[in-house]
């Protein structure tokens, strides 16, 4: 059915953590960057790529280097990224939040 | 400018080119199918992770009298997030490692999941 081999390379991934969502994502360590997982989360979600960011946090502190690979940034299989939204119609972004409860224990 | 530094101009050109060729290679690189736990919790994995379930796949597979062939969302109502992640992570570890040459890296279940996670892997057949 699907034309990509089930290899290791190929089956390794990343959990990308939004609220009460958790997307498992095909990661190629060594290769992909931050676009590809945009790429691939937009094929899910229909959100733009420009509308999200990763952090590797959950305190929301350090993002994703956009110019560095996913091996670069010490990224390994099966690591969990914290995913935000831009706030519609503004230039800021979401806090992360985690089921229902953001990080900085806000009610 | 230094040797070797990129000017902004430059700069947002690779980037650029990265996401054309990000959105070029995530073609049809997932098919998804949300898994949903008792407490609305929603995990997103692909079709040929969830085929790891026995009966998983026969829900996908099946008829239409499956309403979840259609939707390509299952709702498991006995299964906790914890557990339910826990089952996909397997899936994921088990399509990875079928047909693997050679030594296989432990799957670790946390004690306190152990049972839950004995229960969900016998209705899910796994």
């Amino acid at each position: 059915m699907s034309a990509v081999p089930a290899t290791a390379e190929s089956s390794e991934y990343v959990r990308v953590k939004r609220k009460r969502q958790t997307i498992f994502l095909y990661a190629n360590m060594p290769i992909d960057t931050v676009h590809d997982l945009r790429a691939r989360a937009n094929l899910v979600t229909k959100v733009p790529t420009s509308e999200m960011r990763f952090y590797l946090d959950e305190s929301g502190e350090v993002l994703l280097d956009e110019n560095k690979t996913l091996k670069e940034q010490k990224i390994e299989n099966d690591m969990v990224l914290y995913m935000v939204y831009r706030i519609q119609g503004s230039d800021d972004w979401e806090t992360v939040m985690i089921g229902d409860k953001k990080a900085e224990g806000e009610a | 400018m230094m040797m070797g530094e990129m000017s902004q101009g430059q700069r947002e050109m690779q980037s650029l080119v990265r996401a054309a060729n990000a959105t070029a290679r995530a073609q049809g690189s997932m098919e998804p199918v949300t898994l949903v736990a008792n407490d609305g919790t929603e995990i997103i994995i692909d079709r040929r992770a969830a085929m790891v379930s026995g009966t998983i796949k026969s829900m996908l597979a099946g008829p239409a009298e499956y309403s979840e062939s259609l939707q390509n969302t299952i709702k498991f109502p006995e299964i906790s997030p914890q557990v339910l992640e826990k089952v996909v992570q397997y899936f994921y570890y088990k399509m990875r490692y079928t047909n693997h040459p050679g030594h296989l890296p432990e799957f670790k279940i946390e004690p306190e999941l152990a049972l839950e996670l004995l229960m969900a892997a016998n209705y899910l057949d796994t």
